[in-house]
């Protein structure tokens, strides 16, 4: 089960947050559905994303909020670096120490556990129990990866030695607040938004990938039925293209009113050529979706209402099947 | 372009607009006199149909690829077949 049920209540309340002299406001933080779902696709995406630096900052921000005022995030000082601790968590006498490489490899990664370890242990002994190995792959670890730590584990019988992964970090980002998960990962649209959805918002997104030249035949079959489950999108993601459909009718008319007659086809065909180019690197459904998410809207932050608008694109796209599978029984026609 | 697509309805096609154009061309016509009588007509329909000049001048291009007018001393006129 990628998340539960249940709703998260706040009152309605308005929240300011400053960043760089700039003021976000933020309306309205009940999570729905709509909204748990869309996080849930962008931690995903996240994790997957970030390497290096970039994913400890990630780590330590949720950390962070999780567990104000306990867990200590630790920054490389001097000539001895950060002495091997990327985060301490004081109550629970837990050390952190992250790896996100690029690639993960069993040789470089038992040989950096190894190392960091057994440097750590000398400075920082009395003060931890659990040494805590996180790292980026939402594979797990490999066979050899994993004996390390259980062999670090027996030989060490006063420290347990484990591993934090793809779930662990889930796990604690959605123990957080809205506003907290909003700060973390940016803005999500909500039932609302999806609702509220107007077409300047539309037109800003469209416009963006505009300059793609379209190739090849259009694809004039009507959608079968099934399509979600035949493509294997997490119940996460057909949340997402559910919540999107109710307004791809917007997106028709806007298509039928734009001054190019082409734009529609334009759209259609630049999307079919980046799904298939995402579908030929073999990477699993829920990603690709990532990635058509990122190709309609970019890598920076937009506003909820963008987001919604870039779901809405989706939606449509994929009910008019410019995007994902037929499913296998109408392949044949 | 000139055909009905997923996403181009048949009354925005060039074919479309063209034979609407044939339509206006019940004597020669100069180009401007015939964008007029197609806004005026185009502007009682839906905003849907709102046609640009660049599109109203490539299906002038398309009727006389296919031969469907000339233009003789400065009138666009329709050929019989």
């Amino acid at each position: 089960m990628l998340f539960s049920k249940g709703f998260m209540h706040l009152p309605v309340e308005l929240f300011y947050h400053f960043s760089n002299l700039k003021m976000v406001k933020w309306v309205g933080l009940t999570m729905d559905e709509v909204m748990r779902a869309y996080y849930e696709v962008a931690f995903e995406r996240d994790y997957l994303k970030k390497k290096g630096n970039a994913f400890q900052d990630f780590f330590a921000d949720i950390m962070e909020k999780r567990y104000p005022g306990d867990f200590q995030r630790v920054r490389p000082w001097g000539k001895f670096g950060d002495r091997k601790n990327d985060g301490y968590l004081k109550t629970h006498r837990k050390l952190f120490q992250v790896y996100a490489p690029n690639e993960m490899q069993s040789s470089q990664a038992i040989k950096k556990i190894d190392e960091d370890f057994n440097e750590a242990l000398p400075y920082w002994e009395k003060f931890f129990d659990i040494w805590v190995f996180v790292h980026n792959s939402t594979q797990g670890l490999g066979p050899d990866v994993l004996k390390k730590l259980l062999e670090l584990d027996e030989a060490h019988l006063n420290i347990d030695v484990i591993s934090f992964g793809f779930e662990e970090l889930r796990q604690e980002l959605f123990k957080l607040n809205p506003i907290d998960i909003a700060l973390i990962i940016g803005p999500a649209p909500n039932r609302n938004t999806v609702n509220g959805l107007g077409f300047s918002e539309l037109q800003i997104v469209l416009e963006s990938i505009a300059w793609q030249q379209p190739t090849g035949e259009p694809d004039l079959r009507p959608v079968p039925k099934n399509k979600l489950s035949a493509n294997m999108l997490s119940p996460s993601v057909e949340i997402l293209l559910k919540a999107g459909m109710k307004k791809a009718n917007l997106v028709q008319m806007f298509f039928e009113s734009w001054y190019d007659p082409t734009f529609g086809d334009k759209i259609a065909q630049a999307f079919k050529i980046k799904y298939n180019q995402l579908k030929s690197s073999n990477i699993p459904p829920n990603e690709i979706f990532m990635k058509l998410q990122e190709f309609a809207l970019g890598t920076q932050r937009r506003s909820a209402e963008e987001e919604a608008a870039g779901l809405a694109v989706l939606a449509f796209l994929f009910e008019r099947c410019d995007i994902f599978e037929r499913p296998r029984e109408e392949g044949a026609l | 372009m000139i055909l009905p697509t997923k996403y181009l309805r048949e009354e925005r096609t060039l074919l479309s607009v063209g034979a609407n154009i044939l339509r206006h061309l019940d004597e020669p016509k100069t180009v401007s006199r015939i964008w007029n009588d197609i806004k005026k007509e185009k502007t009682k329909k839906l905003h849907s149909q709102w046609l640009t000049y660049d599109w109203f001048i490539l299906s002038l291009d398309l009727l006389y690829v296919i031969k469907a007018i000339d233009f003789e001393r400065g009138r666009i006129r329709r050929l019989s077949q």
